[in-house]
């Protein structure tokens, strides 16, 4: 993946945008870089109109991840002050929580890193050592 | 935190849509090509075909260049068909899933091949792409719609073969996959660079994009010598068959629209919520079925536009409508395209400056491009975007010498980078979602 820490930061800002044009007074805001995925996790606090900001979640994130309009729209992502910006972050990422009550809303954003599933190493022979360190622990049970 | 509501994967965020499967939609998308396979080959004799396509090939596809006056209607139909399937079967080789974008190029290739696109002319572009892909270890299918855009810089190959090809065939081969080529390889970035000039509002953003890429191309061969003029070849033979095939393929849409929305227009309303500023998916939000119908009725829009206008159904026409159709997919409805079609047809009744129909038809249907802005801002501010646009897109050809086929696309992309920040200037506190 190309600009992977731009457009890291392009979703993290649409994420704020979204918050704070709902007025939230708090915004709490994580990203964990785990092997196979980025995980960004917002929790905002006193968004108004709490029912209007979570349909619009809904409908502009759940567009399905689409590689070839992430190339070409990424760029626009954080900068348009409309819900077409959620719509530009969702086909960036491949999975989305939303969670919310009346004071607080939550949203957890997944993006794996890799186009496709890293191939399983056959597994390795074990040792004669180890052969009878599992015997030995079946016996044991 | 107490959890009143918890949404977890995507698909489950909304009302279920009607299902429509991938395969379904392929075959869709294969009914224009194959109308246009089948009119072609019964319009005109096989040998013809061949010939006029070879005209094709040799045309050097500078603005405007209509293939129906270059190598007949059958020939045109052909090449239309081709392009269209090839980009099609790439698609589908690639398991790509059509979604607005990609609806939109299909169909904006499908008419670009009546008016300067052709098999010979666009190769390098996917090359360039692939080679891209290639050197940043990324797949395929994220480039293949740039590349898919990109092909409006074909003219520059076609030119490169007319100009060389009766000499040195295999230079001009090399030059043309070379050029093409580099291009292609590098208009992602600058085409994803651009877009951000003007906001996602100028819903051709590779006219921006290709059009600044062929003003500096023009620019460089122009100092090396090369005199070139712009071509004005239009079709003026009988036009009324092509108006009913194009007339009958909108309601084959309309009508299998209804089908696949469970015999239904329930849903369209939605549709014309939206403001159609980039992205706005229709196939994601409201459903294969109804982005059809929106495709098909913006199209008989269009058809009406032309005759009420006495215009013509010729090469570029018929692109301009099968383009605004195409972008039905991706942005635009009828609501959001009347007030810039009403602002050039009203310019042009302004002007001092006499300016053929068939420009000013495919000005106003072309225009459509910045459809996001009269989504947005309104009725008023549309027909002033489409004002603007008309003015601009008479000029701006001269900049890249026609070798740039998205005229429209680079105007409206200049009228979109100053209309938004104009807007803004008379806004009053700050912007809120709606």
């Amino acid at each position: 993946m190309r600009h992977e820490v731009k457009k890291i930061a392009k979703i993290v800002n649409e994420l704020t945008a979204f918050s704070l044009e709902y007025n939230a007074v708090n915004i709490d805001l994580r990203v964990r870089d785990l092997e196979d995925s980025i995980i960004i996790t917002a929790i905002a606090k006193g968004i108004t109109e709490i029912d209007e900001a979570v349909a619009h979640l809904r409908e502009y994130l759940s567009y399905p991840r689409a590689k070839e309009m992430e190339e070409y729209y990424w760029g626009l992502a954080g900068d348009t002050e409309s819900d077409e910006g959620l719509a530009l972050i969702s086909v960036m990422i491949d999975d989305v929580t939303i969670d919310y009550d009346d004071e607080y809303v939550y949203i957890r954003v997944k993006r794996l890193k890799h186009d496709e599933k890293p191939k399983e190493k056959p597994p390795k022979k074990e040792k004669s050592k180890d052969k009878s360190k599992s015997i030995l622990g079946k016996f044991k049970k | 935190m107490e959890t009143i509501k918890r949404t977890h994967f995507k698909a489950e965020f909304k009302a279920p849509l009607p299902k429509v499967s991938v395969i379904t939609m392929y075959r869709v998308l294969l009914i224009w090509p194959t109308i246009l396979l089948i009119a072609g080959l019964m319009s005109t004799p096989f040998y013809e075909i061949l010939e006029g396509m070879h005209k094709i090939r040799l045309a050097n596809d500078i603005l405007l260049t209509d293939y129906f006056e270059i190598g007949g209607v059958g020939a045109t139909f052909i090449n239309a068909a081709i392009l269209a399937y090839a980009n099609i079967f790439l698609i589908f080789r690639l398991k790509m899933k059509p979604n607005g974008i990609i609806v939109a190029s299909i169909f904006l290739i499908s008419g670009f091949a009546f008016m300067g696109k052709n098999v010979m002319n666009i190769w390098p572009f996917y090359l360039g792409g692939l080679a891209y892909a290639k050197y940043h270890k990324i797949e395929y299918k994220s480039v293949v719609v740039i590349n898919m855009l990109s092909t409006a810089l074909s003219p520059i190959s076609s030119v490169l073969v007319a100009e060389l090809a009766e000499h040195h065939f295999l230079i001009s081969f090399i030059l043309t996959g070379l050029i093409g080529g580099f291009i292609g390889f590098i208009m992602p970035p600058i085409s994803a660079s651009i877009m951000t000039a003007h906001s996602g509002y100028n819903l051709y953003n590779m006219g921006l994009s290709a059009g600044l890429v062929g003003i500096v191309i023009y620019s460089i061969i122009d100092a090396l010598g090369y005199e070139g003029s712009t071509n004005n070849i239009i079709y003026q033979g009988e036009t009324i068959e092509l108006m009913k095939l194009l007339l009958i393929y909108c309601i084959i849409l309309i009508v299998i629209g209804y089908r696949l929305n469970d015999k239904s227009f329930k849903g369209y309303d939605e549709i014309l919520k939206h403001s159609g500023r980039i992205v706005t998916d229709y196939i994601q939000l409201t459903g294969f079925g109804l982005t059809i119908v929106n495709m098909g009725l913006s199209g008989i829009l269009c058809i009406i536009y032309v005759l009420l206008m006495k215009g013509d159904f010729n090469g570029p026409i018929m692109c301009a409508i099968l383009t605004v159709m195409g972008f039905s997919a991706f942005g635009k409805h009828f609501k959001n395209i009347l007030p810039i079609i009403i602002g050039v047809t009203l310019t042009s009744l302004i002007i001092t400056r006499e300016v053929d129909l068939t420009i000013l038809i495919i000005s106003a249907l072309f225009g459509t491009s910045l459809a996001p802005i009269a989504g947005e801002f309104g009725f008023s501010k549309g027909i002033l975007a489409g004002m603007l646009h008309f003015t601009l897109v008479l000029n701006v050809g001269s900049f890249h010498g026609g070798l740039m086929l998205y005229n429209n696309g680079l105007a409206a992309g200049i009228i979109a980078m100053l209309f938004i920040p104009m807007m803004d200037a008379f806004r009053r506190g700050d912007n809120k979602r709606k």
